[in-house]
């Protein structure tokens, strides 16, 4: 302890008995440090002087009123339905994690393992997502093959008993996110406006609790994603530092594939949608290489442990340069429910993040 | 302000009721308004401290109040409620940073709010000596002022100012302790004019 800590802590009462008469004894005989302690003193009582802060005049009515239709919401729910977070992997994140996974995740995705706080945020994605996108791949997990398990299981069980998850979508937004290919350029400075998507703004309202979410959450990722650790499974592990090249892997094939299904896109059957064609707002075949750039960004995005439900996808130029922008709805920490609309903005390229915009 | 209702009950206790809903729906409102006369201030004044601004601290605290009604049933009681919503209230802060930091057509402020701030001084005795206390907080590093403020003023434990800030106990510990060394050496006599002010006292005096 340093001698302004010894003084302050002597002062709030904080020093153990032999230190405080340590203390006292060295006052004794020093008066430039009596001083300093009674310049310390002097301080604080001036500094009780000064008023708290004050609510501004018709703060309180004005948070009565914003609270009264939430209080009504809130009291009229049902009383059946707590809102308890479910995660494998014990605690919910906490809001400082989901705080720390905010912009910078992107960059970050290829040094996650030298992030310890994501681990516990990416551990439940990993149990949402159960084997969708195959984050056991990644070795982001210590116990990877475990833990992936177990929350295959889980999930298993909880798609027994949950309701349908499409039946908690938008009306019209089947169990697939809208994809708006418009092609527009824009600015950065206009991308605040994508948040404004009807889409986004009526799921985000519907205040999904967590498990529902996470629920259409996987069902939406596996839809658009595609079984990717189906595919992959006997790789599981022994690819763990292949991904770029299990990437492209994927892409040749989805190219493939995509020419495939848009010849013989008459006979898709909505029971069992193909998981290697991206559909636009218009029903038409998003051309392969952008459902390439979609899936592939969207997976890094995704892989770095968000509870997200995609809900829109625009490919759109922002100043100059080719970008894709998610509209996704993902869970607040503090709700327990999946309310906030995150628009992120990523170069087609490296899906480094161009822009970040939250509701 | 009318008495609370819920005197003498602790703040997890009128939570609980407010998440009962075996209650009839007025009695659970009433424990929610009693937290609020608990913590309105205080958290506005934690805003304030972050966004530095009245209208956005009001903004950042009604949004902090909602995220409780809705959230409450997710509140499990292995914290206390005040840091779990001061937590809260630093993280509506901080989107709100983030989210104008990164819109440069958004104005930061009206020119006037910032004069208007809610710490009004008063016509009272000792406004020279409030005057010169906050002019000597202006001289401390946002950052120190704020864990002063909060600890000092505000009345926020260390625990709970460390909640606010981000940082270890310890080191909101220390950063107040240094603060009120610097504003002793601001508000020494010959602290204000002196060009070393900002230095610690014991850095130009010696020891014996």
């Amino acid at each position: 302890m340093d001698e302004i800590e010894r003084l302050t802590s002597y002062l709030d009462g904080g020093l153990a008995a032999d230190e405080r008469r340590a203390l006292e004894a060295e006052l004794a005989g020093d008066s430039a440090l009596r001083a300093r302690l009674e310049a310390l003193r002097a301080a604080d009582a001036a500094l009780e002087q000064l008023p708290a802060t004050e609510l501004p005049e018709g703060a309180r009515q004005r948070l009565d009123a914003r609270l009264s239709g939430v209080l009504a919401e809130v009291l009229a729910a049902e009383p059946a339905a707590p809102v308890p977070l479910r995660r494998v992997a014990g605690d919910a994140p906490t809001s400082l994690e989901a705080t720390e996974i905010a912009p910078d995740r992107f960059t970050a995705r290829r040094r996650r393992r030298a992030l310890p706080a994501l681990t516990g945020v990416a551990a439940g994605l990993v149990l949402l997502a159960g084997g969708v996108i195959g984050l056991g791949q990644t070795g982001l997990l210590s116990g990877g093959d475990d833990e992936l398990a177990s929350g295959a299981t889980e999930a298993d069980m909880n798609a027994e008993s949950a309701p349908a998850p499409e039946a908690l979508l938008p009306p019209d937004a089947g169990a697939a996110p809208v994809v708006i290919d418009e092609g527009r350029t824009t600015t950065v400075g206009e991308l605040d406006e994508l948040l404004d998507r009807p889409e986004l703004q009526e799921l985000a309202r519907r205040s999904l609790p967590a498990e529902d979410g996470e629920l259409v959450a996987a069902e939406v990722q596996q839809e658009l994603l595609g079984d990717i650790d189906g595919a992959d499974a006997g790789g599981t592990g022994a690819e763990a530092d292949g991904s770029a090249a299990a990437e492209e892997e994927a892409e040749a094939e989805a190219r493939d594939e995509a020419d495939d299904q848009a010849g013989a896109e008459a006979d898709r059957s909505p029971a069992a949608p193909p998981d290697d064609v991206i559909l636009t707002r218009d029903g038409q075949v998003l051309p392969p290489a952008d459902a390439a750039d979609v899936r592939r960004c969207l997976t890094a995005l995704l892989e770095a442990g968000t509870q997200a439900i995609p809900t829109t996808i625009e490919l759109i130029e922002v100043d100059g340069v080719p970008a894709i922008a998610y509209g996704l709805v993902t869970l607040d920490p503090e709700t327990g429910a999946f309310t906030r609309s995150e628009v992120w903005t990523v170069e087609r390229d490296g899906c480094q993040v161009v822009r970040f915009n939250q509701s | 302000m009318a008495t609370d209702p819920f005197e003498g009950q602790s703040d997890e206790e009128v939570l609980a009721r407010f998440v009962d809903t075996q209650l009839p729906a007025g009695s659970r409102e009433a424990a929610f308004h009693s937290l609020v006369d608990r913590y309105h201030r205080r958290v506005f004044a934690i805003c304030f401290q972050v966004l530095r601004s009245s209208s956005d601290a009001e903004d950042a605290t009604q949004e902090t109040f909602v995220k409780l009604a809705r959230g409450a049933g997710s509140f499990r009681g292995e914290a206390q409620l005040s840091t779990w919503l001061y937590r809260v209230a630093r993280n509506v802060c901080t989107d709100h940073v983030r989210h104008h930091a990164r819109r440069p057509a958004t104005p930061v402020a009206d020119p006037g709010e910032l004069t208007s701030a809610p710490a009004e001084p008063d016509t009272t005795a000792g406004t020279d000596e409030r005057l010169a206390v906050a002019a000597a907080l202006d001289t401390l590093d946002p950052l120190s002022r704020q864990a002063l403020v909060l600890v000092a003023i505000e009345g926020l434990t260390y625990a709970e100012a460390a909640v606010v800030t981000d940082l270890p106990v310890g080191t909101v510990k220390s950063r107040v302790s240094r603060a009120r060394a610097r504003l002793a050496t601001a508000l020494a006599p010959d602290g204000g004019s002196d060009a070393s002010g900002a230095t610690p006292d014991h850095d130009r005096t010696s020891h014996h």
